[in-house]
């Protein structure tokens, strides 16, 4: 029997006892099988709540815009004249507008302003490719390009369900998850394309600017770091360097 | 029994629980957190990290099914309110007698702090799960729920109960591999020996 199947069988409590009690014997004086032991232990316990952490996440993140300070249907608004939405809404475009012509000249920039800058992505492409799929995918391009990122991550959720493979599918939800606030479920998707030959850099780039927009600048260095020269984001990685550095 | 549903729902992620407990509880943490210096989107912030922070622990079983829902999912979210505004050096403000009744009738502080060895450890595993393969990371789950094997080889399109078998181990060789790769494992592994 592999060692490995020896572990689970032991973790799964299913050796017979003589197996155990000789199992427990080298457990206590092999130091690097006790450590694979416990590692193994730890894997298992992350491998069987995984999908039902994220199910329970991707819940909280759907109620949640029900709930998100100055959206209609739940919290008390201040109330206010509409000269004064007028007149706050004239300073904001004022200020955004001071604050991107200060980036434009790269000086004291910071993580979310970079990210502002920086975050951009082709508009969403994926039908015609499955007649089968087609209609999920017109849904998906849709709901996307016109930035309904709530409804675009359903559809692309139910395409990456069917498919696990559509990494364009999975690299449009992560970018969907991150500028939609969710963050860490963003990052994951776009993380599981690090692998990927095609959307290696891509993912590099916008996971690195998923923590320039949560002025987590430290964290997006390695990423922009990796891109390679002959990547189209290189360029603007190496602008993005400049700045934070 | 209604506390005892909403640590379920919120587990099972059952949308109609959720929604009652934004409803319910939401409010109650934002005005708390705006008596401490906090804002809207600090409450509702920190309100969603407390929740994705009780299902960990819920499904770690850390947490007794008995324990009053309202008494965890205020202490947790204090004690990330206390953290996030140690953070900015104001934790001289914080008005901590509000709430510190539900943390000294439950005596749940402890359950709900994870060690930063923990944290890391729980870091490594994730970072490095997302990085198998898609077949791998649906297949782990399915394994260690005791999916049985001849729905696996529908599911994922395998050929036969052996090649589960098979797969099984070679994922989680893969996984083990990145594992060692990974920043913290020569820090768990020293850790471990200490």
């Amino acid at each position: 029997m592999l060692k490995e199947e020896l572990i689970y069988q032991y973790l799964d409590g299913s050796l017979d006892e003589q197996s155990r009690k000789s199992f427990e014997v080298s457990l206590a004086t092999d130091t690097a099988l006790a450590e694979e032991v416990d590692l193994i232990r730890e894997m298992r316990t992350y491998g069987t709540h995984r999908e039902k952490e994220k199910h329970a996440h991707q819940v909280i993140h759907k109620v949640r815009e029900n709930y998100r300070p100055n959206s209609n249907t739940a919290q008390d608004k201040p109330k206010a004249s509409k000269l004064t939405y007028i007149i706050v809404a004239i300073a904001a475009v004022a200020l955004l507008a001071f604050l991107l012509n200060r980036l434009s000249h790269l000086q004291g920039s910071d993580g979310p302003a970079l990210y502002a800058q920086y975050n951009e992505v082709t508009p969403l492409s994926l039908s015609t490719r499955s007649m089968e799929y087609d209609k999920l995918m017109t849904a998906a391009e849709r709901s996307f390009n016109d930035k309904k990122y709530e409804e675009a991550i359903t559809s692309l959720t139910t395409i990456i369900e069917q498919n696990p493979d559509q990494y364009k599918a999975m690299f449009y939800r992560g970018y969907a998850y991150i500028a939609n606030g969710s963050t860490v479920l963003g990052r994951e998707d776009l993380s599981s394309l690090l692998d990927t030959e095609l959307y290696k850099s891509s993912a590099q780039y916008h996971i690195a600017l998923s923590y320039l927009k949560s002025d987590e600048l430290s964290l997006a260095l390695p990423y922009l770091e990796a891109i390679p020269k002959n990547s189209n984001y290189h360029a603007r990685a190496q602008e993005i360097l400049k700045v934070i550095r | 029994m209604e506390e005892v549903n909403y640590m379920q729902g919120l587990i099972d992620g059952d949308e109609a629980i959720v929604e009652q407990i934004y409803k319910t509880f939401l409010p109650k943490v934002t005005f708390w957190i705006k008596r401490n210096h906090g804002s809207d989107q600090d409450g509702f912030d920190v309100f969603q990290d407390g929740l994705e922070a009780l299902v960990i622990k819920g499904l770690e079983k850390k947490i007794n099914p008995e324990t009053n829902f309202t008494a965890l999912l205020f202490t947790i979210c204090r004690n990330k309110w206390i953290s996030k505004i140690r953070l900015k050096k104001k934790e001289e403000l914080v008005r901590f007698e509000e709430l510190s009744r539900f943390s000294s009738e439950t005596n749940i502080q402890n359950v709900l702090e994870d060690s930063v060895q923990e944290q890391d450890m729980k870091r490594m595993l994730k970072e490095t799960f997302v990085l198998l393969s898609p077949l791998c990371q649906q297949l782990i789950p399915m394994v260690e729920n005791k999916v049985p094997a001849k729905e696996i080889v529908i599911d994922l399109s395998m050929t036969n109960a052996n090649a589960v078998h098979r797969r099984k181990f070679a994922c989680f060789e893969a996984w083990r591999k990145r594992i060692e790769k990974h920043d913290y494992y020569p820090i768990w592994k020293s850790l471990r020996s200490c």
